[in-house]
């Protein structure tokens, strides 16, 4: 394989703008996607990300395709606020919440893009990405959203680990679960405008859940944990490109499918406790894991 | 007025319509040891959530001297077993490192003082030689050793805990009672929510029972007289012979 294979997909300044916006929102995506493992909330990360279609289709319609990426953010943001304050609602289960809020929002997004004539083909960007659409501009606001998220998990990155570990003693530590709750919602919806170029409103959850599960298989520590993740969105947003343009497939779909098969080689060849070290282990009659000695239950 | 220890003047927990504590009004001495007795919704676990201000209550909570908002700052906690995530790929030593506030907010690594601090809290429960293990990898009793040793490192004289014997071995269990007791004798304050009532009687210097209200406060070993018990246990008490004791059912 010559080195050709790896930078001829990268020789157009649209194909590199193409790369550079794949490995910032897999890179962000992974960091911020062990806190929706850490915090269970894959379901309301889903929801977020179908939020934003209507914030998407009004930009559209009022300002064109360059203020698409700015009406997601608006959406998102609504929504995250909306999915907090009526999780707060005893009546209301939280997966009933988060149920409502994600179909009646990409319901309304729908509706409201089939008011365009060429329906179809804008609707197909939005829900599937075209990261080869990618403008300088749009560039520039993920590199400045990808910024602000990175800078908010640095400053919150313990309280956050806090309110997931041992949230009883986060509220005695006088730590606001709700203010916590929103900042990460707020982030997530930033991160999941950040993906919609790369990988479009449908698949933005593989970002934020597959590599960092793929992460938590590899690791007990979340330092570590946090670095995996975001090699692994990176590097599967990378290999999806390249792939993309040797194969001729589609690149949003491709860097998907990668992340997944990532997670699935993982699950099966991880040498500790993968499920072909698990077979032999059995095999042996030894305990799974046989590098830490088992826990004793006190139970 | 107390300067130190708890002091609580008229507490009222309510959950809506509910009342789970009515007017508890009572004093824990700095250096003593007290036990929170009662059946399952007595109001131990909605009196120490009151006392850490994590629950709304009426009335006045004084922790050394100081109420409101403040108090939260004079006081460790030992949360429920049931509400931690065991799971948490997090290692032993960040988890005592968690129990600061001052450590909470930094953004990098932990300056080596912290650290030593943590070590030194870990080595007072024997848990120093597994600061590096995983949490979700040790057994019961060692996780409730590191959640103490996390209680010791917030460095506050006045300590709450949830049930911190239920489930452990015998080892764990006299261990955490000899730290207690050397954190009362320093002049600290321990407040111990119990299921088991022959063991509050045994090292509680006084137990507080409760039936949503406070109905004995009393020293420990009076605890097991029969009036006393019949007054926070009520109809669960089944059998009452010589010193033993047996609870119904829902008391457990």
């Amino acid at each position: 394989m010559s080195l050709d294979w790896l930078t001829d997909p990268f020789s157009l300044e649209v194909q590199r703008r193409a790369l550079l916006e794949v490995l910032l929102a897999g890179a962000v995506g992974g960091l911020l996607g062990c806190h929706v493992i850490f915090r269970r909330l894959g379901f309301m990360t889903d929801a977020l990300s179908h939020a934003v279609l209507p914030g998407v289709v009004v930009a559209f319609l009022l300002a064109g395709a360059a203020a698409v990426l700015y009406g997601a953010l608006v959406a998102g943001a609504a929504a995250a606020v909306l999915i907090a304050l009526i999780t707060r609602e005893r009546r209301v289960q939280e997966d009933a919440a988060i149920g409502i809020v994600l179909t009646g929002a990409f319901a309304l997004g729908i509706v409201l893009i089939s008011t365009v004539r060429s329906y179809a083909a804008v609707l197909e960007d939005f829900l599937f990405g075209n990261v080869l659409l990618v403008s300088v501009e749009d560039v520039w606001l993920t590199a400045g959203l990808s910024a602000v998220v990175l800078g908010a998990l640095l400053v919150f990155h313990r309280r956050f680990v806090l309110r997931a570990f041992d949230p009883q003693l986060a509220e005695a530590m006088g730590l606001s679960g709700l203010f916590l709750d929103l900042v990460l919602l707020l982030l997530l919806a930033a991160t999941v405008v950040v993906s919609l170029r790369a990988i479009g409103n449908i698949l933005v959850v593989a970002f934020l859940i597959t590599p960092a599960a793929t992460a938590r298989l590899l690791s007990d520590r979340v330092p570590r944990m946090l670095g995996l993740s975001a090699l692994i969105g990176a590097g599967s947003g990378f290999g999806g490109l390249l792939l993309a343009y040797h194969l001729n497939l589609a690149g949003g779909s491709l860097i998907v499918c990668l992340t997944t098969v990532v997670f699935l080689a993982v699950l099966v060849l991880e040498p500790r406790r993968g499920a072909i070290a698990a077979a032999l282990h059995r095999g042996r009659g030894e305990p799974l894991g046989a590098a830490v000695p088992p826990a004793h239950h006190g139970h | 007025m107390l300067t130190a220890g708890v002091r609580l003047e008229a507490v009222t927990v309510r959950y809506g319509e509910r009342v789970a504590l009515a007017a508890a009004s009572a004093e824990a001495e700095p250096g003593s040891l007290v036990c929170l007795v009662g059946l399952n919704g007595a109001g131990k676990s909605s009196l120490l959530k009151a006392v850490v201000g994590t629950v709304a209550s009426t009335g006045g909570i004084w922790v050394n001297g100081v109420s409101g908002r403040e108090r939260r700052l004079r006081l460790a906690y030992v949360p429920q077993r049931e509400a931690v995530n065991w799971g948490f790929p997090i290692s032993v030593l960040e988890v005592v490192l968690l129990g600061r506030m001052s450590t909470l907010r930094r953004i990098g690594p932990d300056p080596a003082a912290d650290r030593e601090a943590a070590l030194a809290a870990l080595t007072e429960v024997g848990m120093a030689e597994f600061r590096r293990r995983p949490i979700g990898e040790l057994s019961g009793g060692q996780q409730q050793r590191v959640v103490l040793a996390r209680a010791l490192f917030a460095g506050a004289r006045v300590m709450l805990l949830h049930e911190p014997l239920s489930g452990v071995d015998p080892a764990t269990r006299a261990l955490v009672l000899r730290v207690l007791r050397e954190l009362c004798d320093r002049g600290g304050t321990v407040l111990m929510a119990t299921h088991d009532v022959v063991e509050a009687a045994s090292v509680a210097d006084r137990v507080w029972g409760l039936d949503r209200a406070l109905v004995a406060d009393v020293e420990g070993p009076r605890l097991l007289d029969e009036e006393v018990l019949r007054s926070i246990y009520g109809e669960s008490l089944l059998v009452l012979a010589g010193d033993r004791v047996a609870l119904g059912d829902q008391a457990r």
